[in-house]
């Protein structure tokens, strides 16, 4: 996948596919958009069985919006963090590119952190995945998120890395034309955002504030 | 390090924009967290949520998932599952909630439908039941009036002349949480099907037996208006916590006594 075709010199733009588009970022996004059928199931469940459940803790009895607003801002500020990273790679400057993706890789950390806190902090006022319809969903829904997050924290550490390290791999990873590699790992992070954008207004925001 | 080709960088924005993109995002979440604490503003929670959430879905797709500057085949893919995934979204909100809307009134039917067949000498034969499906009763002149179960009402109020029964299968209008009432969680056989909580068919002989010193009619009075306070062992399906006086609290005394009356015929 990664050999120069002879033509390449040629086709600076196109890639030697029958699409002119490289397969690799072709399946990323033939996988994001499968995902959002993914995260849509999950959130219309929520929504589905939004007021239906039959004991506490209800939305408004657990829910911070000041503390979920500040790891929302976290997340949206790694996604600005992983572009910068991402254009610092394409000019060559691997120093910005090594701090921008850290910082990216922290402030993910830090919304981990968050969910972490909050999903005790729920448990703490007797919500668990096995009390009500909102805790099954709920703790579905963003621990599903969650997981997608960890995954992305850990790939980009890994990049990270490979960066620190060097090796063949990391020649690979890293001198992809037009930062590939890099570029697909990013489009996954800020999908990653974009659902917990969505997330934070229909199941915080508008769950109860909406009545 | 080998070269890349910087042939479509040029077309991408700059950092600057990046940081700009940054602020906007930042901005209208600040926007929203703002709305959320402005009492005034409630009635528009929904459009303008949805509104802003939206515009920063599309910033984050188009400047830093830089759909904008890619090929269009791309935005075709991920835009075509994303329509996919809200289309699939709305269709199953909206099939539930009709669904679950004919689902409980169904219910009601069929259990007020199976009373009338003899299995309980004092239901009101001559009476209309409440919610009526004509083909399944024993009156076919009826027959005519009504064909359409989907559109059936919702369960109507009690009748001035308490009705243990009645009350125990339809919600009164004052009463209950979220719509609930009894025949929805609990069964009788031959009168209600609820599959949630603990069968109450033969409860007019167990109660007396429920709780050391406490009579049959004592005891009923107690779960219904404070169910949190004592769970009975070896029942099936009894759990603690699943129904709460925020079900029963609605109910007034006369109609508590009317259950309870109903309940102890359940031998």
């Amino acid at each position: 996948m990664h050999e120069q075709a002879p033509l390449a010199a040629h086709h600076v733009v196109a890639e030697d596919t029958t699409t002119g588009l490289n397969h690799r970022k072709m399946l990323m996004w033939l996988f994001l958009g499968s995902d959002c059928l993914f995260f849509a199931a999950l959130i219309s469940t929520y929504l589905i069985y939004r007021g239906q459940s039959l004991v506490g803790p209800f939305p408004e009895d657990v829910f911070s919006i000041p503390v979920t607003s500040v790891s929302t801002f976290a997340l949206l500020m790694s996604s600005m963090s992983m572009v910068l990273a991402y254009s610092a790679i394409n000019r060559g400057d691997m120093k910005a590119f090594r701090i921008w993706l850290l910082s990216t890789c922290m402030l993910g950390a830090t919304f981990l952190g968050f969910q972490v806190f909050e999903f005790y902090d729920f448990s703490e006022h007797g919500l668990t995945p096995r009390t009500n319809l909102f805790g099954t969903t709920f703790f579905v829904l963003t621990g599903f998120h969650g997981a997608h997050v960890t995954v992305g924290v850990i790939w980009l550490l890994s990049i990270f890395g490979y960066s620190l390290i060097g090796g063949k791999k990391a020649e690979r990873i890293l001198t992809d034309r037009e930062a590939l590699s890099v570029d697909l790992a990013a489009l996954y992070w800020h999908f990653v955002d974009i659902v917990w954008i969505v997330i934070f207004a229909v199941v915080y925001l508008i769950g109860v504030g909406v009545t | 390090m080998a070269e890349r080709p910087h042939s479509r960088a040029g077309a991408h924005p700059t950092g600057f924009t990046y940081v700009r993109v940054a602020a906007l995002l930042a901005f209208l979440t600040g926007v929203e967290v703002g709305v959320f604490y402005i009492d005034a503003l409630e009635p528009a929670f929904l459009p303008i949520f949805l509104i802003l959430s939206v515009a920063k879905f599309a910033l984050v797709v188009m400047f830093y998932m830089h759909l904008k500057f890619d090929a269009r085949l791309f935005s075709g893919v991920f835009v075509g599952g994303l329509m996919l995934a809200i289309s699939v979204a709305i269709v199953l909100m909206g099939l539930f909630q009709v669904l679950s809307a004919k689902a409980t009134a169904t219910e009601g039917v069929v259990a007020v439908v199976h009373g009338d067949e003899g299995a309980l000498p004092e239901a009101p034969v001559g009476e209309e039941p409440s919610v009526v499906v004509p083909a399944a009763t024993e009156s076919p002149a009826d027959t005519t009036a009504s064909t359409t179960p989907v559109d059936l009402p919702t369960p109507p109020p009690v009748v001035p002349e308490l009705d243990g029964k009645e009350i125990f299968m339809t919600v009164p209008p004052e009463a209950g949480a979220q719509g609930l009432w009894c025949s929805t969680c609990h069964r009788i056989e031959g009168v209600a099907a609820g599959l949630i909580g603990p069968d109450l068919t033969h409860i007019g002989t167990e109660a007396a037996g429920r709780k050391p010193g406490m009579s049959a009619e004592d005891y009923l009075m107690e779960a219904i208006k404070s169910p949190e306070g004592f769970v009975a062992e070896g029942v099936d399906r009894a759990t603690a916590g699943l129904m709460t006086t925020a079900v029963t609290q609605g109910l007034r005394d006369d109609q508590v006594n009317a259950l309870v009356e109903f309940l102890l015929q359940q031998k």
